[in-house]
């Protein structure tokens, strides 16, 4: 699934070892779902939602726009 | 729940009980197979490495519960390939016993057929999702 973590991350300059900190998964983890190679679960999801400030859907979809 | 984020802090000690479980089983194996063994001793050098195996179970459940969903995931999907296709191994090597091929093998030294599997369902999940 698309989604914008990769974008959202850089925006605050937070490394993937950091957001995986944050999130409490691992480095590995996000980056396969920056590189859309897995799809959260809806726990996580919501957890990166509330991290970000953003909802899940604004997050992850078809239809979002980088940079957005 | 206190998930492991350092990726790979639990394997060590996996290993290290792994490593220790199977030279554990094979040198009871190296023992029971040689000669001059007194009948007594057999059954305690056979459950010898027993509790090896105990150790490499608690620290591969620890290693399981500190995973994050991800890595669970390829857990999962590890098993989901060494199961059907231990079964199917073992049931080829049954049907070959009977056709009257493998004569002198062993079901018991054929543990093989869940690891191996195990390990390429390991191997695949984590070439998919990392």
């Amino acid at each position: 699934m698309k989604n914008r973590l990769k974008v959202l991350r850089a925006e605050r300059d937070w490394s993937q070892a950091v957001l995986a900190e944050k999130l409490g998964v691992s480095r590995q983890t996000v980056n396969a779902i920056e590189t859309e190679r897995y799809d959260p679960s809806l726990e996580l999801a919501l957890r990166i939602g509330r991290l970000f400030g953003q909802p899940v859907e604004v997050i992850f979809g078809e239809n979002h726009k980088d940079g957005e | 729940m206190n998930i492991d984020t350092k990726e790979s802090t639990a394997t060590p000690v996996v290993l290290g009980w792994g490593v220790a479980w199977v030279g554990a089983y094979l040198g009871a194996l190296i023992v029971l197979k040689g000669t001059g063994l007194p009948e007594l001793l057999r059954l305690p050098v056979a459950l010898a490495p027993a509790p090896f195996f105990l150790g490499f179970l608690i620290a591969m459940l620890r290693a399981v519960q500190r995973m994050d969903e991800l890595h669970r995931r390829i857990q999962l999907e590890a098993l989901a390939v060494a199961f059907p296709v231990a079964i199917v191994i073992a049931m080829l090597f049954g049907l070959a016993q009977r056709a009257g091929y493998l004569l002198n093998e062993s079901f018991a030294d054929n543990w093989f057929i869940v690891v191996i599997p195990y390990f390429a369902g390991v191997a695949l999940a984590r070439r998919r999702y990392l």
